[in-house]
């Protein structure tokens, strides 16, 4: 059972108050007709899972409403940092 | 066997005697008995049958951890069918029954049967048995023999509760282990919560003699649990951690017991920083031939029945064992004033104190023995014990009690992950590396004698906060000492050697699946069934992986052990479903006229919203009423309750720019006072939604998502909002509960409008097809737009959701002498499919583009980006042959829903598909119509296919789906 | 003619009325609450001043603040947005009197009113209630008085709100109004029962 604490509200969410948005960080390609069918499909289904750090987006969707940035250990389910949407993940 | 209540001693209040029935049999127990010993007290053997073989089987042990005691209770509360004797306190009036024998576990009929089939029940019965085509000659008589009796039938009454909360430190175990940890946390201030699943503290101070801190060691575990309470700790009794999970969350479930039995439930959700994992160990019983005699015990139940409840298991006790723990039963037995028991013991060099105190009472010591043999089919009369040498002598006892050591319960680690490891020293399984916040310690670690057990107690809660509190001290007499492991009798036959008495798995089975190759601990689980009973294989399942090791040459600790999963025991359904039962399962979503729809002949269906699906009419069936109600909007006017469609402004500066960048077609150009339809793809061009957008003023759009997807478009653009385009000065409120709406329909639909007073111009020039209007209608605050989803001229009025009752009643009403009728969801899905429009989520599935569609055009004229746009020049979604939505007309007989498309050139199945019917019904207007997702089906036009549906074939003629006023009068009339 | 209001339980608006199927606790529902929705384009507050003066009450900039005058409440949402509890005859008053001061729809005001369904919870009992349907810690110290949180209650979002000791506040919306009742009032009975 994941818990994490909002940086918008502050308040302890429990995973049934979170929605889960898949992998942070991920780029949309500021022009899209210029972009390779290459690039636009890495875009569209290209992700890392990784067996360790994971960055991952995390909506306090039963709360405040607010997209956040979330490292999370895939392994250990350890939450390593939670920052705001606006901020880069340094975990 | 013969059981009997000793005169004296135990914890049971001997002045509330308690009448109680087993298979109908009156009998009389106490109060503070569990069924177990109440039943045990009153001399009962038999008390059901074994999985398999039928094979009669007793009480085992005193708790959970028994693999037999599963009998159906009826208490004053309720009746279940399958509880473990063991947890059940006994109250007044409890009827048991045993639920694996017929007609009675003493005259069992299925075993004869079962028993001619027993040569085929080896591991693999099922694997090999239960498959196409001859598993039916097994069925019947499997399921006869299987399960531990049938719910029946009636709502569980029993009261839940569920209670979420947290805690600074969780200790699991209310043993000496568990106690030392809470009293040396004592004054720390650390919010703590002891947990225990049996209904008073003490853990197996309950049965063993033992003192600590100079006082007798139940007296100093009473004491520790009130100064914990004292402290503002919570001391949950008969309360069972069920699992454990990631971030240190624990299911617990807390019974509520009072004097008719189990009241209620509480189920538990709790958060813990710190934990003490000190839930203890059960014996490990040993495998010789016919080990699941009635009368067989584990050794430490025998003394907790002795000591605990005052019961003797028998009249002469016989132990067999492979540790010093057997010789502290043999002394309890005989302090209790049982026959002077004899012992058996695998070892050599047995603990010369040991077996000089049990000499000392007479009582007589086999050692390098074992037990070959038993005498005694449904009871028991003697052992066989065989020594070194070979020689064989017979032992009379009625019962016998087995230790091959403990076999801590680390189940909770393994929850988490915790890696289990086999420890020489113990001959046990346990988690070196616990999960972090974690702390083990007593039988759970491995340990065995209560002053290793308290230190690491005491040292666990240190590891929390050091206090100045001291360790307590023990006083034993004698300890558990070491074992000498003994995995399988040398003399007998595995056929009736029994590793899990649950599943009836043999020592051969094990044996069986090794020969099999099916080795690991993982496949020998599944091919055996070892270890998958209810009681998850408690004292089977390390047995049964030294049986695998020996007969592969590996040692225990290469064949390791299964996973553990939750829960930790039996759990009823009950318990998790909570209020999750029939109104209170998931929120049914009312719409403001219910109450009308339901008083109107509606015949609800649950789309999340109860929607009404039709309306009886004077006891017509669905059919004809369905026809009705699509004759009265095409020829009159209907009313239908748009209630629930989405609502979502999306207001500021960059609105426009903003929702342009959602929908496929453009709303650059999209005048205040007009609405567009479209539909939104996700990033991938996958179409997601449909619906109408509405530009209110320059600055203020309303977006009309599906109903289906109100809530989910309202957070779809919020999501794009805050992590894409942050800097776009922009609001979305979603307002969809706060409007009721109502959709007129059909020809009169203007006349009807008239009629409830709207404040606005309403004629065809006034407010034309796609327009959008703010106003009052009835007098208050309304949104109009007029829009179609019939075909028919429509308008879909908004007012406030207090209104929602007063609009649906006012529109019937005026619109009586119009033909005015309540319309349902069928009878317009099926007016939509008479004018090609799409159903999102029917017509279109996880694949379909807006290119499938037909909206090609629509996107071709795009400029500007949106979401879905670039994917859809991606070369497989701009390839040919794409399944495209067409409409469908038979050719020879009606199309049914769901039916697929044979691939070209094939008149039979099995062939490849092209593609599927979407909708289809039959039409007052058009006849039987359908739409299809079929490959390439814009270009097939006039061409036939071939349908299978329902195990016909039949054919259709590709079409344009409109089949109703293509020319679009009535749309604009 | 003139269309008819009626509450979601099913009263008239501008009335509390008593729930008797729930039991253990004293429970109303409160169609004496109307609401006001405000979202704004900007987060953190940027058009706050400009919102408390046409509101006459200031807006609350953290989660679980309520800021209250005589006659409303303001509820922080999310840092852009913003539940204003009115009486229901408020209602329009209010939305015109935002709207009018953001020509621009910097800042937007929706009706709420009939968005959600309003009861109030009174007794002791009330803090496990809450505490079987949600997650929040309902202690004073977690959930002090005079707060207000937005949560899912028994699978539903809601927002509660801390009226005093042992008196909560609690919307829902609209559509699940019957349901969270049925909800409430099985818990009440098991929770009798538990006791
Ligand atoms: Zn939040």
């Amino acid at each position: 059972m994941i818990v994490l604490n909002c940086p918008y509200c502050g308040q302890d969410r429990h995973e049934e108050e979170l929605t889960y948005g898949g992998e942070a960080e991920i780029i949309r390609p500021l022009e899209p007709e210029e972009a390779s069918d290459e690039l636009w499909t890495e875009y569209l289904y290209f992700r890392t899972n990784p067996k360790g750090t994971h960055h991952e987006q995390w909506c306090c969707s039963g709360g405040c409403g607010q997209w956040f940035k979330v490292a999370r250990d895939t392994v250990s389910h350890d939450i390593l940092e939670v920052v705001t949407f606006d901020k880069r993940l340094s975990a | 066997m013969s059981g009997y209540r000793l005169k004296s001693g135990g914890r049971i209040d001997r002045s509330k005697p308690l009448n109680f029935t087993f298979d109908g049999r009156a009998m009389q127990g106490f109060a503070g008995d569990t069924l177990s010993s109440a039943i045990l007290a009153n001399g009962v053997g038999t008390i059901g049958r074994s999985f398999k073989y039928h094979r009669p089987r007793g009480i085992y042990a005193a708790g959970i951890e028994d693999p037999n005691a599963m009998l159906e209770v009826v208490d004053g509360h309720g009746r279940e069918p399958g509880l473990r004797a063991g947890q059940v306190h006994l109250v007044e009036g409890l009827q048991a029954r045993s639920v694996t024998g017929w007609p009675s576990p003493q005259f069992d009929l299925v075993s004869a049967a079962t028993r001619l089939m027993s040569p085929f029940m080896t591991a693999g019965f099922y694997y090999k048995t239960l498959k196409w085509p001859n598993w039916s000659w097994y069925e019947e008589a499997v399921r006869k023999a299987a399960g531990f009796g049938a719910p029946d039938g009636t709502v569980d009454g029993r009261q839940r509760e569920y209670r979420h909360a947290s805690c600074d430190v969780l200790v699991i175990g209310a043993g000496p282990a568990g106690l030392a940890a809470v009293s040396s946390l004592k004054g720390s201030g650390r919010d703590v919560v002891l947990v225990d699943h049996a209904s008073s503290a003490g853990g197996a101070l309950r049965w063993e003699a033992a003192q600590i801190d100079g006082s007798e060691g139940m007296i100093w575990a009473d004491k520790v649990v009130a100064d914990c309470q004292a402290d503002g700790g919570q001391v949950l009794l008969n309360t069972f951690v069920t699992g454990a999970y990631e971030g240190n969350y624990f299911t617990l479930i807390e019974s509520l017991v009072d004097h008719r039995g189990l009241k209620a439930e509480r189920i538990w959700k709790l958060r813990a920083r710190e934990i003490i994992m000190a839930t203890g160990a059960v014996d490990r019983p040993l495998v010789y031939q016919n080990n699941d005699r009635p009368g067989t015990f584990l050794s430490t139940s025998v003394r907790q029945f002795i000591s605990e409840y005052g019961v003797a298991p028998g009249k002469r006790l016989a132990i067999f064992t492979n540790n010093d723990s057997g010789y502290l039963t043999a002394l309890q037995a005989a302090a209790a004033g049982m026959a002077t028991p004899v012992v058996i013991d695998t070892r050599s060099a047995p603990s010369a104190a040991h077996v000089e105190a049990a000499r000392e009472k007479g009582i007589e010591v086999f050692v390098q023995s074992q037990v070959a043999d038993v005498v005694g089919g449904r009871g028991l009369r003697a052992v066989r014990v065989v020594d070194q040498a070979g020689k064989i002598r017979t032992v009379s006892c009625d019962a016998i009690a087995l230790t091959g050591g403990a076999t801590p319960m680390i189940h909770l680690a393994a929850h988490r992950g915790a890696k289990p490891i086999y420890d020489e020293a113990s001959a046990s399984f346990v988690c070196a590396t616990l999960p972090k916040g974690w702390h083990g310690a007593g039988a759970a670690t491995g340990s065995r004698e209560l002053a290793d057990v308290l230190a690491q107690g005491h040292a666990a809660g240190q590891a929390i906060v050091a206090t100045v509190n001291s360790a307590p001290v023990a006083n034993v007499a004698l300890g558990m000492g070491d074992v000498v492991p003994m995995w399988q009798a040398k003399t007998g036959s595995a056929k009736k050697m029994f590793v899990d008495l649950q599943n009836d798995v043999k020592a051969s089975d094990v044996q069986l699946a090794a020969q099999e190759n099916y080795i690991s601990a993982e496949h020998l689980k599944r091919y055996s069934t070892l270890g998958m009973g209810t009681d998850q294989g408690r004292t089977s399942n390390i047995n049964g992986l030294a049986i695998m090791a020996a007969a592969t040459g590996r040692e225990v600790a290469k064949v390791g052990t299964t996973t553990f999963r939750p829960p930790y025991t039996a759990t009823r359904m009950g318990a998790i479903a909570h209020h999750r039962q029939n109104d209170g399962f998931a929120p049914r979503r009312r719409m403001p006229a219910h109450s009308d729809h339901a008083s109107n002949g509606a015949q609800f269906e649950d789309f999340g919203w109860q929607r009404p699906d039709w309306y009886t009419k004077n006891g017509s069936d669905r059919e004809a009423a369905v026809g009705i109600e699509m004759t009265a909007v095409r020829t009159g006017v209907g009313v239908f309750d748009a209630s629930p469609l989405g609502k979502v402004e999306v207001v500021g500066p960059d609105a426009r720019v903003f929702i342009n960048k959602f929908y496929v077609s453009n709303l650059a150009t999209l005048k205040p006072g007009r609405i567009r339809y479209s539909v939104m793809c996700h990033d991938d061009g996958i179409i997601f939604d449909d619906g109408v957008v509405a530009c209110v003023d320059d600055n203020f759009f309303l977006a009309g998502p599906t109903s289906g997807n109100a809530e989910t478009v309202g957070a779809w653009f919020e999501r794009w909002r805050q992590t894409e385009w942050p800097d776009m000065a922009v609001a979305i409120a979603p307002v969809t509960s706060n409007w009721a709406a109502i959709a007129l329909a059909g020809p009169k639909a203007r006349d009807l409008l008239a009629r409830l007073s709207p404040d606005f111009d309403i004629s065809g020039e006034g407010f034309a097809h796609m327009h959008f209007r703010e106003g009052t209608i009835g007098g208050v605050p309304a949104r109009a737009a007029r829009v179609s989803f019939t075909g028919e001229l429509q308008y879909e009025i908004a007012v406030p959701a207090r209104y929602g009752q007063a609009l649906m009643q006012a529109a019937l009403s005026e619109g009586a002498d119009l033909g005015a009728v309540p319309v349902g969801m069928e009878a317009w899905l099926r007016l939509r499919l008479e004018k090609g429009y799409l159903h999102l989520g029917a017509d279109t599935n996880g694949r379909t583009t807006p290119l499938d569609i037909g909206m090609g055009g629509v996107v071709m004229k795009k400029a500007a980006d949106f979401i879905g746009k670039r994917a859809l020049s991606l070369p497989y979604n701009a390839s040919e042959g794409r399944e495209e939505l067409v409409g469908l007309k038979p050719v020879d007989a009606p199309i049914k829903i769901g039916g697929r498309i044979l691939a070209d050139g094939y008149a039979q199945i099995p062939c490849p598909s092209i593609g599927n019917v979407t909708s289809a019904c039959d039409s007052p207007l058009a006849g039987n119509i359908a739409m299809a997702l079929i490959e390439g089906g814009s270009k097939r036009m006039g061409e036939k296919v071939k349908i299978y549906a329902e195990g016909k074939i039949t054919e259709a003629e590709v079409c344009s789906p409109v089949f109703v006023d293509p020319q679009n009068e009535r749309l604009h009339a | 003619m003139m269309l008819t209001a009626v509450s979601p339980m099913g009263i008239a608006i501008g009335k509390s009325a008593a729930l008797p199927a729930i039991t253990v606790v004293e429970a109303q529902e409160r169609s004496d609450i109307g609401a006001v929705l405000i979202v704004t384009t900007r987060d953190g507050g940027g058009f706050a001043e400009t919102l408390s003066k046409a509101l006459g009450c200031t807006l609350p900039l953290t989660h679980g603040d309520v800021l209250q005058t005589v006659d409303k409440r303001a509820i922080w949402l999310t840092p852009r947005s913003w539940i204003i509890l009115c009486a229901p005859d408020d209602e329009a008053d209010l939305v015109a009197a935002i709207n009018k001061a953001f020509p621009d729809r910097e800042a937007n005001a929706s009706r709420f009113s009939d968005a959600l369904a309003w009861l109030t919870l009174d007794g002791e009992a009330a803090e496990n209630l809450l505490r079987q349907g949600s997650f929040l810690s309902f202690e004073p110290l977690g959930f002090p008085i005079g707060h207000g949180k937005r949560t899912p209650l028994a699978g539903i979002p809601a927002i509660i709100l801390r009226e005093s000791e042992a008196r909560w506040t609690i919307g829902v919306e609209r559509s699940r109004a019957q349901y969270f009742c049925t909800w409430l009032a099985g818990l009440t009975n098991s929770f009798e029962a538990a006791q």
